[in-house]
């Protein structure tokens, strides 16, 4: 059987996921043996668009940006988000509580319009993606665990738990306990609880598990020192992009 | 664009996406023109009316590459605002990991990006 052909591709990001990918020395020349990379801007010059997975990093943020996602989702059997900025929308989405005008205006003063701009989505509000790897940045072990799964023909991992269950595997004290404000109780784990573990409150990069009880969640946070705006703005610092009509 | 003759289309392995375009004759560059043709992604109008905590959360995003000196500069303007000092120690402890972000970026361009396709 050849080996399937695998591309990476970046839109507004600040490539650090691919980085991951890049820096992850000794697992990533091993994951080499299995796969053929066909195309890597960012670390790779050789370009071919006959590709069985595509990773695909950053948020989407202007039209040229859909007809580039469309064309690699027609050359793609499979399409993977990578990252925050492709999975919820990321860090880019904060921009989206204001109304895009005020934000260009806001950075470029008179020369706003020089640059295009919409609203910052996720991937999958213009393709079909067949799975998500989340996090900001992604966990590495969690990337290559995607790999092996993919290669025995599984879906992608999805971790339906909250960071909590990792943190205590840990066994690390409870930040909440110490009176930091986390959001690993109502967090998607999977990060192997990287943050707390280093010290670190969970800011939510991952995204929230289903089902999270965001009242109970929300009155801890509040016992611990808060103030219901600061707690607003913590939640959306990589959870802001709202599908249309919902409150998702 | 139709005046120059050599196009590169987002250059490759470099952080970001760069477009070079020449127009040459006998040779000889006549003119070069490079565009960044990266997304904006308005990180200042991201930063209005949020903490100084979440504000290391959202610069450290900026740039995979150096998220050190975003998060260390965002910190220092924090310490400004509020007329806060650090100690020598504390400064003495930025600059090391100032140091070893650009020892590791550097490290990492030059031998997973840049060496492998020097022949």
């Amino acid at each position: 059987m050849s080996k399937p052909r695998v591309a990476f591709f970046d839109f507004a990001s600040c490539e650090g996921c691919q980085l991951e990918v890049i820096n992850f020395e000794t697992e990533f020349l091993d994951i080499l043996g299995h796969i053929d990379i066909v195309q890597f801007r960012e670390a790779m010059t050789e370009c071919s668009w006959d590709i069985d997975i595509s990773f695909i990093e950053g948020s989407i943020t202007r039209e040229q940006d859909e007809a580039r996602l469309k064309k690699i989702r027609e050359n793609s059997k499979l399409v993977i988000a990578l990252g925050a900025c492709a999975c919820t929308g990321g860090v880019n989405a904060i921009r989206n509580h204001y109304p895009i005008d005020k934000v260009k205006e806001m950075v470029y003063g008179d020369k706003k319009d020089y640059f295009e701009s919409t609203l910052a989505r996720p991937i999958d509000t213009v393709i079909k993606v067949d799975g998500k790897i989340p996090g900001c940045p992604i966990d590495r072990f969690d990337f290559v665990k995607t790999v092996q799964s993919l290669l025995v023909g599984k879906g992608v991992p999805k971790h339906n738990y909250p960071v909590c269950w990792e943190c205590r595997l840990n066994e690390n004290e409870c930040l909440l306990t110490l009176g930091q404000a986390c959001l690993g109780p109502i967090t998607q784990g999977g990060c192997r609880a990287i943050e707390p573990t280093w010290g670190s409150p969970c800011n939510g990069c991952r995204g929230f598990v289903d089902e999270a009880n965001m009242k109970s969640a929300e009155e801890m946070l509040l016992k611990h020192g808060l103030t219901v705006n600061d707690l607003k703005n913590y939640k959306t610092i990589f959870n802001s992009f709202k599908k249309e009509g919902t409150n998702e | 664009m139709s005046e120059y003759n050599i196009h590169v289309h987002h250059i490759t392995r470099v952080e970001g996406h760069g477009d070079i375009h020449l127009k040459t004759s006998n040779g000889a560059v006549e003119r070069a023109s490079f565009n960044v043709v990266e997304a904006p992604r308005y990180f200042e109008a991201a930063l209005v009316g949020r903490s100084h905590y979440e504000v290391k959360d959202i610069v450290t995003r900026i740039c995979g590459i150096c998220a050190c000196g975003h998060a260390l500069s965002s910190v220092r303007a924090s310490e400004a605002a509020m007329n806060i000092e650090p100690s020598e120690q504390t400064i003495d402890l930025r600059k090391l990991v100032l140091h070893a972000e650009n020892l590791s970026s550097h490290l990492g361009v030059l031998t997973l990006c840049k060496l492998p396709t020097v022949n």
